[in-house]
C-alpha cells in the first residue's frame, strides 16, 4: 500500500501541531527545573510540584484555597477595571492632546519612577488597613503605564486613513468605531495584559502589607510559619488563574487580529 | 447635477521658516458633467486645492461652490487618493461598504455586489487588502468613491502610485465608468500623457506659489474615445509642457 509522503500532509496541520509541541516543551522545562531544584536543595527546603499539588488539593479540602484565591482575584479585577477605565481616558486625552500632555507630563513621570510599594504604604497610612486603601493604592500604581501606552496607541493612529473616512462624509460615530477603534485595539489589549499583570503582582504585595485574607496574606502567614509548600501552592494557584486569564485576552486578540497575519498575495 | 467654481483661492501654511503661500488667486471653473485635469509638478499646491474641494481643509481665503447644484447642503462627493488608504481589517466587500452606511442592509449590499462585479473584484469580495495587489486595491478604492454615485469625483493622481501597464488599464476604467456616470470629474495629476488622455480640458498649474497659469482645451482637438497609442497625445503632452516650462523654476541657475 502507497503511503503518502510528509510533503503531501497540509501545510497548516503541521505547523499547529509543531507549535504546539514547542509551547508543551516549553512548560515542561519548567517543571524539570522546579523538579532539578527540589532535588538540589531538597524536598524539605523546596517542595518538588506534586508535594505542592498535594497541599493544594489539601487546602482546597479545607474550603481555604478558592476563598484567598478568589478575594485575590476581585481585588485584582477591582483595580484592573478602574485602572483600565482611568487610564484609557487620560492616555487617549493626552494622546490628541499636545497641552494636556505637557500638563500632565509631570505627574506621569513621577508615577512612572516613584518605587511601587510607596503608594501602597502611604494610602494604608492615609486611609486605613482597609480594601479601598489598597485598591486606591494599586490604581495609583498603575494608571500611569497605561497613560503612557494609550497615548502612543493615539499617536500612532494612521490620520490619512480618518482622512478618507471625513473626505467619504462618514458620521463621526462610525469613524472612530471602524477606522480609530480598530487602530488602537492592539494598543488597548497590550496594555490590558500589562496592567493585569501587574496588578496581580501589586495586589498580592497589597495583601502581604496590610490585609487578612487573600493569596499574599496567606504566603505572608505560610511564611511566618516556615512552611514553603504552602507559600508555592499559593503562588501557584494563584498564576494558574491569570495565566488562564492571560490565554485567554490572547486568544480573543488573535481572532480580532486575524487580518494582521502575513499572508501571500493572491496576485 | 454639480460643476465646480473657485473663486480667488489662496492658502497659507505656517511653518517654522514663516508663513508660506501654497495656492494664490486660484480660479477655476468645471462644468457639469466636464472631465478637467490639473498639471502640475510636484509640490504646486494640486493635493491642497482638492483638499479645499472636498472640505478637508477649511481654512482658506476665496470663495468655493458647486453651481448647478439644487438639493441642500453640498452635492456628493467622491474621493479616490493616491494610496488606496483601504481599511486592513475590512474586507474587500466591507470596505466598499464603509462609504455607504454604518451598519449593513441588504440594500447596500447588493449595491456594494454590483460595484464589486464592475470593477472586476467579484471573487475577491471576502479578501482582506494586504492579500491583493497594489492594482487591485486601487479598484477598491475606486469603487469605494463611485458606490456613492458622486456628483463630482475628486482624483488625486490616483494611478501614480501604479506600474505603467495597471496605470494604462485603471484610466480606460476610469472613462468607462465615467461614461457610463456622467458626474464632474476633477483630476489632479503631474503626468502629461495622463491629463491629455483622460481629461476634456487641461489646467496647467506652477509652484510657488500654486496658481493656474494655463489651459489647453481638448474638446474639439481630440475627440473620444479616445485610443492610448494616438500619436496626438504625444504631441498634446508636449503641448502642455511647452505652456507649463517658462514657469518652472529649477534650481538656482533657473531662478536667478
Amino acid at each position: 500500500m502507497e503511503t503518502l509522503p510528509a510533503r503531501a500532509q497540509p501545510r497548516a496541520t503541521g505547523e499547529l501541531s509543531r507549535s504546539l509541541g514547542l509551547r508543551l516543551l516549553s512548560l515542561l522545562s519548567i517543571v524539570l527545573a522546579w523538579l532539578l531544584l527540589s532535588w538540589l536543595m531538597g524536598r524539605t527546603v523546596v517542595p518538588g510540584p506534586l508535594e505542592t499539588v498535594a497541599f493544594l488539593v489539601r487546602e482546597h479540602e479545607r474550603g481555604q484555597l478558592w476563598l484567598h484565591v478568589g478575594i485575590t482575584l476581585w481585588r485584582v479585577m477591582v483595580a484592573f477595571t478602574i485602572t483600565m477605565a482611568l487610564g484609557v481616558l487620560i492616555g487617549v486625552a493626552v494622546g490628541a492632546s499636545r497641552t494636556l500632555d505637557r500638563l500632565l507630563e509631570a505627574w506621569v513621570v513621577t508615577g512612572l519612577a516613584v518605587p511601587r510599594i510607596l503608594p501602597l504604604v502611604v494610602c494604608y497610612l492615609l486611609i486605613g488597613l482597609n480594601d479601598t486603601a489598597a485598591i486606591v493604592g494599586l490604581v495609583i500604581i498603575l494608571v500611569p503605564q497605561v497613560v503612557v501606552q494609550m497615548r502612543e496607541g493615539i499617536r500612532a493612529i494612521d490620520l490619512k486613513l480618518v482622512e478618507m473616512a471625513r473626505a467619504l462624509r462618514r458620521p463621526r460615530g462610525q469613524i472612530w468605531r471602524q477606522v480609530v477603534l480598530p487602530q488602537l485595539a492592539p494598543y488597548l489589549l497590550g496594555t490590558a495584559r500589562g496592567a493585569l499583570s501587574l496588578s496581580w503582582k501589586m495586589v498580592v504585595f497589597a495583601e502581604l502589607l496590610g490585609r487578612t485574607s487573600g493569596v499574599g496574606y496567606q504566603i505572608n502567614f505560610y511564611f511566618q510559619m516556615f512552611e514553603m509548600r504552602g507559600i508555592l501552592a499559593y503562588g501557584l494557584a494563584m498564576t494558574l488563574v491569570l495565566a488562564a486569564v492571560d490565554l485567554t485576552m490572547l486568544a480573543l486578540g488573535e481572532r480580532a487580529f486575524r487580518w494582521r497575519r502575513p499572508v501571500e498575495r493572491v496576485v | 447635477m454639480a460643476g465646480i467654481r473657485c473663486t480667488a483661492l489662496r492658502k497659507v501654511f505656517a511653518s517654522s521658516r514663516g508663513p508660506k503661500v501654497v495656492l494664490e488667486g486660484v480660479n477655476l471653473e468645471v462644468r457639469s458633467g466636464e472631465f478637467v485635469a490639473v498639471l502640475g509638478p510636484s509640490g504646486c499646491g494640486k493635493s491642497t486645492l482638492l483638499n479645499i474641494l472636498s472640505g478637508l481643509e477649511r481654512d482658506y481665503e476665496g470663495r468655493v461652490s458647486f453651481p448647478g447644484f439644487a438639493g441642500r447642503g453640498e452635492p456628493v462627493l467622491g474621493y479616490v487618493f493616491q494610496e488606496p488608504r483601504l481599511l486592513p481589517w475590512m474586507t474587500v466587500r466591507q470596505n466598499i461598504h464603509f462609504a455607504l452606511e454604518a451598519t449593513p442592509s441588504p440594500e447596500a449590499g447588493a449595491r456594494v455586489r454590483n460595484w464589486l462585479e464592475r470593477v472586476g473584484l467579484a471573487d475577491y469580495y471576502d479578501y482582506y487588502p494586504n492579500q491583493l495587489s497594489v492594482g487591485m486595491q486601487h479598484r477598491v478604492s475606486l469603487a469605494r468613491a463611485l458606490i456613492l454615485d458622486p456628483q463630482v469625483l475628486l482624483l488625486d493622481e490616483p494611478f501614480s502610485s501604479l506600474d505603467e501597464i495597471t496605470a494604462m488599464s485603471m484610466r480606460g476604467e476610469v472613462l468607462e465608468l465615467w461614461k457610463e456616470q456622467r458626474g464632474t470629474v476633477l483630476l489632479v495629476t503631474h503626468n502629461p500623457l495622463e491629463a491629455v488622455y483622460l481629461a476634456d480640458r487641461v489646467l496647467i498649474m506652477a509652484a510657488n506659489p500654486g496658481r493656474i497659469v494655463a489651459e489647453l482645451d481638448l474638446t474639439g482637438r481630440l475627440p473620444r474615445p479616445r485610443d492610448p497609442e494616438d500619436r496626438r497625445l504625444w504631441e498634446l503632452s508636449r503641448e502642455t509642457v511647452r505652456l507649463l516650462s517658462p514657469h518652472l523654476r529649477l534650481g538656482s541657475a533657473a531662478g536667478g
